[in-house]
Formats: structure tokens, C-alpha cells, sequence
């Protein structure tokens, strides 16, 4: 409060009024020298009146002493300066200055007492021109000194009635006002005697604006700290979950992860520090650029995504897998985000592939088995016939498995099953087929440009040499083993598989009968 | 009550009634055959005593108290008696100028100018003679 306001309004109200006592006392000395002049010659109007007569006889008379006595009489009076008498007669008496300078010199005709036509003389008065001015000087001066004793009266009482009435009363309310804190219990005592003008309804309108205020505060307060509890929960929920959950920003970067997730995707806390802005999703993944298409995907349709994929990182050598649950979340910001939830599936994932594998393949040799076989004959069935080729299927019988079994027990007999297996699987090309259809029967099937018989017999040759290698049985002996085989070629020997396989079976026991270790064309009836 | 008013206006009505003309005369050595009212007035008020360069004329009057006195000023100046009275009053104290001398009645007035030659003096025209010459004539109804 440096700049006190009673202070400065009493300041601006003395230099105003100082201004208009300056300004009026001006205005005031001009005109009362107008007026003292005129009164002044007023005055020396009526002291020519008094001595008109004797100065008349005077000059009628040209009588000199007479003349000296009025002269001398006029110049006694102060206000006058100069006086002279002069008569016709060539009388001239002057008392005072020259009167040569005739300014504001006043001139009073004399006449003939006995006959008022004759001009005998006259008078000339000037009035004193110092004592005019001394007076009027002095008058403006006690104006302007009545005028000033008034301003400092009234800046004084301004100055304190200020202070009393307006200044005193908001300082101790500022005052008052500046202990309280926000949202603290308190109010504002209105100074005595102002109840009832401005500054009392000043106070009220800031208690009430207190109250209000507190109580808003106070509201804003518990909302806060429910707000904040409310947080915690979220906080640890998103935590504590046993699923991972993060936020990627429209540039699929991780805006905020929990533990969970870091856990599951494996990012390493220290690391995460430094580079925690960069971590680009899809890179954590084995195919980022499916994932990031992926992404792309639901941002794009806003559709919520589930997923598995695979990360990038192996665990003890072994695929680990994620169950992903994408959806977009809008925010109140413009940008889109999405958000993940995730679960580690790895074990899930591979028990599903073994189940599959389980299904499709027959557990000892680990070839397709019949139901699985089936399938992809006919798949390759309908492939062949769109394409005009031709499919030979091969149906392939083990020549004395049930001795092998009889003599050297189970054990060998798989042991048998197996070798030949991969004996016929690294026989064939990729594209082939090799089916267990049970016991010691095998199904080989592949197409063919043209029907040429020479290739066929080419591989049958092939795979009946394979045969001839023994085989070391687990007790230190080894066998070999034949095989019959019948072969059926579509579309001649059958337009569907049913036919081709009951076509080459019939030629396989043409085989057997013709003496084993042999190959046989199905031959139409 | 009704005497006090006829005696109020006979005495308003005297000087007209009871004084005759009165006549200015000097002596006739004087060479003066005429004056005028303006000049008869400067002589008796003491400001141009002189008509004529170096020739100084004397003026008598009558008792202050007279009638033909008051009568004369009354005439000539056109004042009283006693405004006249106070102008010599005042200019006694200044030494310079002084009144006309005065004589008794109208035959010590006629003896006076008879015998003086630079006198002037005014008498009621019943007293006239030879001996003296008139240069003006106040009369009754001017």
C-alpha cells in the first residue's frame, strides 16, 4: 500500500484547487483594479466636489494663496498623486510630480461663480497610481491567501475524512481479507459505523463470496480425493491384472503398459526407461508387418480384433505366443488410440497344434493317417482334374509284416513300420502324399503330366530298391522286407478316390498273388 | 393667522415694492460713461479692479445688513447676501484680496463718489444728482 488513497485524492483535490485559487485570483486581481480605480476616481470626484467652490474663487480671482491652499489640501489625500490648478488668468500652481505625462490625470473644469458660461480655470488630479496598485496587489494577495488557507482546510479535512470514513475501513477489511486463506473458515467484521452505506454491503458481498467459496472448495475436495481413491483402484486393477494391458498411440508406439504386459513381452524394466517413447509394437512381435497391418485394420474399422500372434522373442528356445484383444479407444483428445489386452497362450498354442497333429497323423510313423489322407487325396484329386493331369495312387502292402510281428514281437514290428516310412517319405517329392492306412498298408499318390508309365515304373523301381536295405532290429538282428504294390491311375482306373482305392487294392492283391515284392497296374475288367 | 400670512407676503413683496431702481455711478472725472453688469461684477468681487489699463477703480458698498445691498448683489450676481458674505469670508485669510469699503447710507455713497475719483458705488435712483455719473441702471424688474 504505497500509494495511499486518501492521500492521493486529497493531493489531486489541493493541486486542483491550488490551480482554481491561481486562475481566480488572476481573474480577481484584474477586476478589482478596474474596481479600485473606479473608485479611486470616484473618491477624487468627490474631494473636487469639497474644494469646487474655494478652487473656483481661486481661479475667478486668480487669487494664488487660495489656489496653494487647495492644491496642497487635495495632495494631502493619498490617493492622489498630482494635483494642479491653473485659471485663465495665467495662474499655475502644481503640487507633486510633473504633470507633463497626463495619464489617468483627471480634469476638472472651473466656471465663473457669477456667471456660470466662463470658463475661468481648471483643476487636474491624478490619482496615485502606486497606492492603486499597492492596494490592489495587496487584495489579490489576501484573496489568494484566504483562498489557499481554505484549500489547506479542506485537503486537511479531506485527507482525514478520506481516511476516516473510507480509506481506514477498507484497509483494516483488506487487511482482514488478507489473513483468511480459501477455503478457510472466516469472515469479514464490517467497521463500526459503516453497516449500512457501501462498505457495509462491500463486506457482506465478500462474506458471502467466502462462503461460496469455501463451500466450493470444499465440495471440490472430496470429489478430488474420491477421485483420487477411484484412481488407485483403476491404477492397481490395470497393475495387479493378470492379463497384460497397454496403449498404443495412432502410431501403434506404447503410450502406457502394466507390469504384466512388460512381463509377458519381456521388455526389461531398465530399458524401458530410456526408451519407453520408442517401443514400436509390432516389433515386438515375429511378423511385425502382419501385426502392423493388423493395427492399421482396426484403426481403420474401429472393430474390436482377437488374435494370436507370436513374439518375436523365444523362451528357452521355444515360440512364445500372445492371445490379443485390440479395440480402439477414443480419447477426449483428437487422436485415436487402441488398446490391448493380451495373454500369454504359448502353452495353449501348442497343445491345440498337438491335438491337430494328433488328428491328422498316425502316432507311430507319423505319416497322415486314412481320415486325414483321404482328405488331401481328394483335395489333390480335384487339383488334378483341373489341371488334366493324372493321379497315381499306389496302395503299398508290407510282404510278411505278420511273421515279423510273430517272430521278433511288437517292438520290432514298429520299429520296421517306422524305418520304412521314412524310407518311402525321403522316397518321395514334397508335393506327394504318403498315407498310413493301418496296420503295414501304406498309400503313396502323386500326379502326373502325361500317362507314362515309364516314370511310374521308374519310382516304383525306387522305392522297391529302398526296400531291399535291411533293417537293424533293436535286439542286434536285422531283416528286409518286401512289399506288394497296385497301382491306379485316374481318370481311367477311377474318377474318384472310393473307386481309384478299391482299383489299386484289387491290383495289389494282383501283386500278392503273382508272388509278392511286385508292382501291379489295375487292370479294368 | 391670517395677518402672519399678509405680513409673509409683504415681506416676500418688499424689496419690489418699496425699493425703486438702483443705478451704478462713478465719479464723472473718471472718464467712464458706461460699464456693464459683467464688469460692475469682477470691481465688486475684487478680480479685475481696472477697466482701463493702470486705472484702478475703488468700489463702496452699503452696510452688510441693507437692504439696497442685498438688493444690488441680488441684481448683479444673481446670489444673496449672504453667499456673498462667505466669498469675502474665505478670502480674507489669503491676505490678497479684500472687500469694498463700506459707507453708510445713499448720500454718504453720493459724497464718497463725488469726491473720489476712482470710487464706484451704487445708490437707489430717488437719491441721484448732478455729480456723479450712472454707468448702469439695475432696474426693478431685470
Amino acid at each position: 500500500m504505497n500509494n495511499k488513497l486518501h492521500l492521493h485524492v486529497a493531493r489531486i483535490i489541493t493541486l486542483g484547487t491550488i490551480l482554481f485559487a491561481i486562475v481566480v485570483s488572476t481573474i480577481f486581481y484584474y477586476y478589482s483594479r478596474s474596481v479600485q480605480q473606479s473608485i479611486m476616481e470616484k473618491s477624487i470626484q468627490q474631494l473636487f466636489i469639497t474644494v469646487k467652490s474655494t478652487a473656483t474663487i481661486a481661479a475667478y480671482l486668480g487669487n494664488e494663496e487660495l489656489a496653494k491652499e487647495v492644491v496642497e489640501g487635495l495632495s494631502k489625500n493619498d490617493i492622489v498623486s498630482a494635483t494642479a490648478l491653473t485659471s485663465v488668468s495665467g495662474l499655475n500652481v502644481i503640487v507633486g510630480d510633473q504633470l507633463s505625462e497626463p495619464v489617468g490625470t483627471m480634469f476638472f473644469p472651473l466656471y465663473n461663480p457669477f456667471e456660470a458660461s466662463e470658463r475661468v480655470g481648471e483643476i487636474q488630479i491624478r490619482p496615485n497610481k502606486a497606492l492603486l496598485n499597492q492596494y490592489v496587489k495587496s487584495s489579490a494577495l489576501e484573496q489568494l491567501f484566504i483562498l489557499l488557507t481554505l484549500i489547506l482546510v479542506v485537503a486537511v479535512l479531506v485527507l482525514t475524512m478520506m481516511r476516516r470514513v473510507l480509506t481506514r475501513p477498507i484497509q483494516s477489511i483488506a487487511a482482514s481479507l488478507h489473513k483468511i486463506k480459501p477455503g478457510e473458515a472466516g469472515q469479514l467484521v464490517c467497521p463500526k459505523g459503516h453497516e449500512n452505506n457501501d462498505i457495509g454491503h462491500l463486506v457482506g458481498d465478500i462474506n458471502k463470496l467466502l462462503v461460496s467459496t469455501r463451500n466450493t472448495i470444499e465440495q471440490e475436495r472430496q470429489l478430488r480425493s474420491r477421485v483420487e481413491g477411484m484412481e488407485k483402484h483403476f491404477r492397481l486393477i490395470f497393475e495387479r491384472a493378470s492379463a497384460g494391458i497397454f496403449l498404443l498411440d495412432s502410431s501403434f508406439h506404447l503410450k502406457s503398459s502394466n507390469l504384466a504386459f512388460k512381463k509377458i513381452a519381456g521388455i526389461v524394466e531398465s530399458e524401458r526407461r530410456e526408451s519407453r517413447k520408442n517401443i514400436y509394437l509390432p516389433e515386438l512381435f515375429f511378423d511385425p508387418h502382419t501385426v502392423k497391418n493388423l493395427l492399421h485394420e482396426i484403426l481403420k474399422t474401429n472393430r474390436q480384433t482377437a488374435c494370436d500372434l507370436r513374439l518375436d522373442t523365444m523362451v528357452n528356445g521355444e515360440e512364445r505366443w500372445l492371445h490379443c484383444l485390440f479395440s480402439t479407444v477414443h480419447s477426449d483428445q483428437e487422436e485415436t488410440m487402441i488398446e490391448g489386452l493380451v495373454i500369454d497362450v504359448t502353452e495353449r498354442t501348442f497343445q491345440m497344434e498337438r491335438i491337430l497333429f494328433e488328428s491328422e497323423h498316425d502316432p507311430l510313423t507319423q505319416l497322415f493317417n486314412r481320415r486325414a489322407g483321404e482328405q488331401l487325396l481328394n483335395i489333390m484329386l480335384t487339383n488334378a482334374r483341373k489341371n488334366g493331369d493324372q493321379l497315381v495312387l499306389m496302395l503299398i502292402d508290407l510282404d510278411g509284416f505278420k511273421e515279423v510281428n510273430d517272430n521278433f514281437g511288437h517292438d520290432a514290428g514298429d520299429i520296421v513300420l517306422v524305418e520304412i516310412a521314412n524310407r518311402m517319405q525321403t522316397t518321395i517329392r514334397k508335393e506327394d502324399i504318403l498315407i498310413r492306412l493301418g496296420g503295414d498298408e501304406f498309400v503313396i499318390a502323386f500326379t502326373l503330366r502325361n500317362e507314362d508309365r515309364d516314370e511310374i515304373d521308374l519310382f516304383v523301381e525306387k522305392l522297391q530298391n529302398r526296400f531291399k536295405t535291411q533293417i537293424n532290429l533293436n535286439n542286434g538282428q536285422s531283416i528286409t522286407i518286401g512289399s506288394s504294390i497296385g497301382i491306379a491311375v485316374s481318370p481311367h482306373d477311377g474318377e474318384n478316390i472310393e473307386t481309384l482305392m478299391t482299383n489299386a487294392d484289387s491290383a495289389m492283391y494282383q501283386s500278392k498273388r503273382k508272388g509278392k515284392n511286385c508292382a501291379s497296374y489295375y487292370l479294368a475288367a | 393667522m391670517r395677518y402672519q400670512i399678509v405680513i409673509t407676503v409683504l415681506i416676500i413683496l418688499l424689496p419690489v415694492y418699496v425699493l425703486a431702481d438702483i443705478v451704478v455711478v462713478v465719479n464723472p472725472n473718471s472718464g467712464i460713461a458706461e460699464l456693464t453688469r459683467h464688469q460692475i461684477i469682477d470691481i465688486y468681487m475684487g478680480r479685475n479692479p481696472g477697466i482701463k489699463k493702470g486705472q484702478v477703480l475703488q468700489p463702496f458698498d452699503h452696510p452688510l445688513n441693507s437692504v439696497v445691498r442685498a438688493e444690488f448683489y441680488y441684481k448683479t450676481t444673481g446670489k444673496p447676501a449672504s453667499v456673498i458674505n462667505a466669498y469675502w469670508a474665505r478670502l480674507l485669510f489669503t491676505g490678497r484680496a479684500s472687500p469694498p469699503r463700506l459707507v453708510e447710507d445713499n448720500k454718504a455713497m453720493l459724497k464718497t463718489v463725488r469726491e473720489n475719483p476712482a470710487a464706484i458705488g451704487y445708490l437707489e435712483q430717488k437719491y441721484l444728482n448732478e455729480h456723479v455719473t450712472v454707468v448702469y441702471t439695475l432696474e426693478n424688474n431685470e
